[in-house]
């Protein structure tokens, strides 16, 4: 790895000391033993740091890690935004990384390893034939399996996957067919979130295994008051994560419950505790828990503003509601919207939830916005209801090349534009290998319905993105 | 409220759970439309906090949205957060900033089910610390209606249910139900006619509305009235 300014004077990535100490501007080369732990305590970091993309974040070998972005893509305005965020993100850290995206964690790897490309998106259920081309050590073989398959003239994996199963575990072991499969998708592999260590943790192991609430609550109170009692003075818990031990079921499995400002009220925590533990509908009785503090903060001795304002503003009732409700439907499912300066409109706003999050829990209070920052004129401009995945629009009609659009179909219905507005142009700097640029033009349909459709300037192709409803 | 003739089983239902009289309430208990002619349309002279508003639209680029997003706006002005329950994960907070409300005072939650969505919207409107909470139920019984009318009461929060017109003839726990249809613009100005079901004050026809660039609204007509259309417009 070279860094900007080695670069700049001539130094890659694998080159020799030898080769380096050549090059013009280089006036003495200091080596560093590679240090595998302190390769490992950076990764760790690295993924803690990266919890803010992905409520699972795991490590995989010494140069990995992979997110499980299904749920919290959305947060982001889909999975391309999200990539793009994620990539940018890296990329202000001062870090190079390459990002794919795929159905399996064995062929994300592999692509993210293999293509030589900074960001890979690979559509669902296509994760196989982006493997095809790959060389076989894209999944993540032994060096003697590798030098094997070589030694036979097997280099992609597109050949791999053409032989005899039976054959191939006879003479290269089981391990190349577990990791073919993995990448695959037909073995699964989830992805085991890395967890930092905890700040308290405590834990019970039952004789009798706890069946109904009542039983659980007085564990849940002894433990609860031994965690808060390890905790320093000032300080509450604003994250806390639950690992059940049920009976007849492994592994154990758990919830993360989030808080909006530090606490060290049993009686809350337990009532957020509960809240989840309902939506379970556990089968099986408990057997084991443990509690793990993974975040904390100061409480503040004032109660800060979190949503600044006039009379009705209650801090408390409110953090409660959040509470409840990110606790009920998940943290990522409450959220607060922050606007952004991005031309791209499903990129204009970001989504951020608001338990669990130190910056939120602290003592300062949340950037203040003008109430109104676009000029009233632009009143107009963005509609109420925004579709995640713009529709395609079939049969439009434009009342001259390149105008505005005359008539438009939609689930079969024929819609006669009588009034539009714009183009409003939005163009985006390189994306994904190409740009964004669409003509947006707000319409008045015949029936006064007001709707947002935008031409792709690409290709002329028009779409659906809003109602103004 | 003046005498309807029973016609549907809506009407025999929004006869029988009448709005209920609270004489007690004060202008500050109160939220405008966003227009004074529809305000005085409706019993409380706006709508009361700690009540449901439902407002139906005709097509779903008709303006029912904007009715509701306006009165938020109006709920707000006195403090509180506004919790948006969006299940379809469709609304768009840029277009409410661009109406005056602050992104930092927007609570946006997206439940997975309805039934999630309902037990959000009771959550937010039992709370205090909440002004007004706007959601998308599409489909709701009697009971979940009335679960929903008296959360409202207990937070003393504005209850802002957006519906399709398909609701119009299931009974209803909204202290005003009214119905929004589109209208031809006029000078680029959006017009929407606004029919209140429930909750008015007399029985008369729609109103003929006009919003303009900065989303304030005014009268421009009655619909289907003997008054002549305007002269009793404000200036």
């Amino acid at each position: 790895m070279a860094s900007p300014e080695a670069r700049a004077l001539g130094v890659t990535s694998g080159m020799r000391a030898a080769e380096a100490s050549g090059l013009k501007g280089i006036t003495a080369i200091h080596l560093f033993e590679r240090d595998p732990y302190a390769d490992r305590r950076a990764l760790e970091q690295l993924a803690a740091w990266c919890e803010q993309f992905s409520p699972c974040v795991g490590l995989l070998g010494t140069d990995a890690l992979t997110f499980d972005i299904r749920s919290s893509s959305r947060l982001f305005g889909g999975e391309v935004p999200h990539l793009e965020t994620i990539r940018r993100a890296f990329r202000e850290r001062g870090l190079q990384c390459r990002l794919a995206l795929a159905d399996t964690v064995g062929a994300a790897w592999a692509l993210a390893q293999f293509n030589r490309q900074t960001v890979t998106n690979v559509a669902p259920r296509r994760h196989a034939s982006a493997l095809e081309t790959l060389p076989v050590q894209a999944l993540r073989l032994e060096e003697k399996t590798v030098a094997d398959l070589h030694s036979l003239g097997l280099e992609r994996i597109g050949q791999l996957v053409e032989l005899p199963r039976e054959e191939m575990a006879a003479r290269f072991g089981d391990h190349l067919i577990k990791r073919m499969d993995q990448a695959l998708g037909t073995c699964p592999e989830p992805i085991v979130p890395y967890q930092p260590e905890p700040v308290a943790s405590a834990r019970w192991t039952g004789e009798s295994p706890a069946d109904r609430w009542e039983l659980l609550e007085t564990v849940l109170d002894s433990l609860l008051r031994r965690l808060l009692e390890q905790l320093p003075v000032n300080t509450g818990i604003v994250r806390l994560r639950c690992r059940l031990q049920c009976e007849k079921r492994d592994p154990a499995f758990g919830f993360t419950i989030g808080l909006v400002r530090p606490t060290t009220q049993q009686k809350r925590l337990l009532e957020l505790i509960r809240l989840q533990w309902e939506s379970l509908r556990l089968a099986a009785p408990v057997s084991g828990l443990r509690l793990d503090v993974a975040e904390t903060g100061i409480k503040a001795t004032r109660q800060n503003d979190l949503f600044p304002s006039a009379t009705r503003d209650d801090p408390r009732a409110l953090a409660d509601l959040i509470e409840r409700l990110s606790a009920r439907l998940g943290r990522e499912s409450v959220v607060r919207p922050r606007l952004v300066r991005e031309a791209q409109p499903e990129l204009a706003v970001r989504y951020e939830p608001v338990v669990g999050t130190k910056s939120l829990a602290g003592t300062k209070s949340p950037p203040k916005q003008k109430a109104s920052s676009a000029s009233p004129q632009r009143l107009w401009q963005r509609p109420i209801h925004i579709e995640r995945r713009p529709i395609p629009l079939l049969h439009v009609t434009a009342s001259f090349p390149l105008g505005p659009p005359a008539r438009f179909q939609l689930r079969g219905e024929e819609h006669r534009i009588v009034r539009t507005w714009g183009p409003e142009r939005i163009e985006t700097s390189w994306w994904r290998g190409r740009m964004v640029r669409r003509d947006y033009y707000r319409v008045e349909t015949s029936d006064g319905q007001w709707y947002w459709l935008y031409r792709r300037l690409q290709d002329g192709k028009w779409f659906l993105h809003g109602r103004f409803a | 409220m003046s005498a309807v003739p029973l016609e549907t089983t809506a009407d025999v239902w929004n006869a029988l759970c009448p709005v209920v009289d609270s004489p007690q309430l004060g202008p500050r208990d109160v939220v405008s439309s966003g227009c004074a002619e529809l305000d005085e349309r409706l019993v409380r002279n706006g709508v009361a906090k700690g009540a449901l508003l439902e407002s139906l639209g005709a097509g779903d680029g008709a303006g029912a949205a904007f009715l509701a997003v306006n009165a938020a706006r109006n709920a707000l002005a006195d403090g509180g957060a506004l919790v948006v329950v969006d299940v379809q994960d469709s609304f768009y907070p840029s277009a409410a900033v661009r109406f005056g409300i602050a992104s930092e005072r927007m609570l946006i939650v997206r439940p997975s089910t309805e039934r999630e969505a309902l037990w959000a919207c009771e959550q937010a409107l039992r709370s205090a610390g909440v002004a007004a909470v706007l959601c998308w139920p599409e489909y709701l019984t009697p009971l979940a209606f009335r679960r929903l009318q008296l959360a409202a009461e207990e937070g003393g929060t504005l209850g802002l249910l957006v519906r399709s017109t398909r609701a119009q003839h299931e009974p209803s726990w909204a202290d005003v139900r009214w119905l929004v249809s589109p209208a031809p613009s006029e000078a680029g100005r959006r017009r929407f006619s606004v029919d209140v079901l429930r909750g008015q004050s007399r029985r008369d026809g729609a109103l003929l509305l006009e919003a303009d660039d900065e989303g304030a609204l005014c009268m421009v007509s009655r619909l289907a009235d003997s008054a002549p259309a305007g002269s009793e417009r404000r200036a």
